[in-house]
């Protein structure tokens, strides 16, 4: 048995040349022809636990995906129903928060895995803000820019700095463009630990300081 | 979560070991198939590249474990979580 879904920005409608096709497959057990490097892979048993669980991950599936294969014609997520209510942005945020300090403490130690770190940085930002919004927010945001979708709580970092967060994250995945160059990396320093506030901020919202 | 921290925590490790020991023509980016033949070709590194067969092993685990690491812990999900150490280790001797 297997399904084949599309979500993410192609199914938002918000592409770039740089945007890449989410693609997450439902299978049973192993399948060999499903390339990780190109698929999200799940269970059936594994989709319908984070389902259940009220996990940001199936929100994100159940708001955007796309039935693009049925191998029984029926569409499993939309059966599946909307998750059960968000409820771990607590314990998400904080996560994510010590996975942005771990990067953060790695780049300013001068890591020989530059890209890496700043990739890790732009998904913790990413993830706080989708947690944050799903948690907080009237309309849950998902995707690269959703810390600049958070209305006045959006992330205070200068276009040029998230830019090159971005540019870490699509080198790091998909090892497209072109290295980054550390001469910039003590002006980045400085924006980070202004995020740090941020990152705070959000987390206090969802009672992750306690 | 958890293993997701630790999955991270493994990827740092590995590439820091590459980076820090390596002087290439650029740094590995990452350990997605991508990344890891975009850095073998900007090294000139070929199919038989010892330390590729290594990384192409430790992201092959860590991928397996990134879409299966929640579910009932099976014989397999133990030995491949032993396979990582033990390709962690081989590839530091490598390097």
């Amino acid at each position: 048995m297997m399904h084949i879904y599309a979500f993410g920005s192609v199914c938002r409608g918000d592409i770039s040349f740089e945007s890449d096709i989410d693609l997450l497959a439902l299978v049973n057990g192993r399948d060999l022809r499903l390339d990780p490097d190109k698929f999200s892979i799940y269970s059936y048993e594994r989709i319908s636990e984070l389902w259940r669980a009220g996990n940001a991950f199936a929100w994100h599936l159940a708001l955007e995906s796309k039935l693009i294969y049925s191998e029984d014609g029926r569409d499993f997520i939309h059966d599946l129903g909307m998750p059960s209510k968000y409820v771990n942005a607590a314990d998400d945020c904080r996560r994510f928060r010590e996975i942005f300090e771990a990067a953060l403490s790695s780049v300013k130690k001068g890591t020989p895995s530059l890209v890496f770190e700043l990739s890790t940085i732009f998904l913790s930002i990413r993830n706080i803000a989708t947690c944050f919004s799903l948690a907080k927010l009237p309309n849950p945001t998902f995707g690269r820019d959703s810390a600049r979708k958070l209305g006045s709580r959006s992330i205070p970092l200068t276009d040029a700095t998230y830019s090159i967060l971005m540019r870490a994250r699509i080198l790091s995945i998909r090892a497209m463009g072109d290295d980054i160059s550390k001469e910039n990396t003590s002006k980045i320093i400085d924006e980070l630990e202004n995020c740090r506030f941020w990152i705070n901020k959000l987390c206090k919202e969802v009672g992750a300081n306690g | 979560m958890d293993e997701f921290v630790s999955r991270m925590a493994t990827q740092r490790y590995v590439l820091n070991a590459v980076n820090s020991k390596i002087t290439s023509n650029e740094e590995l980016f990452g350990l997605s198939s991508n990344a890891i033949e975009r850095w073998a070709i900007a090294n000139q590194l070929g199919p038989k590249s010892e330390l590729v067969r290594l990384l192409r092993q430790v992201s092959s685990e860590l991928f397996f474990m990134a879409t299966h690491s929640q579910e009932p812990v099976s014989a397999e999900y133990e030995l491949r979580r032993q396979r990582i150490v033990d390709s962690v280790s081989a590839l530091e001797n490598a390097v």
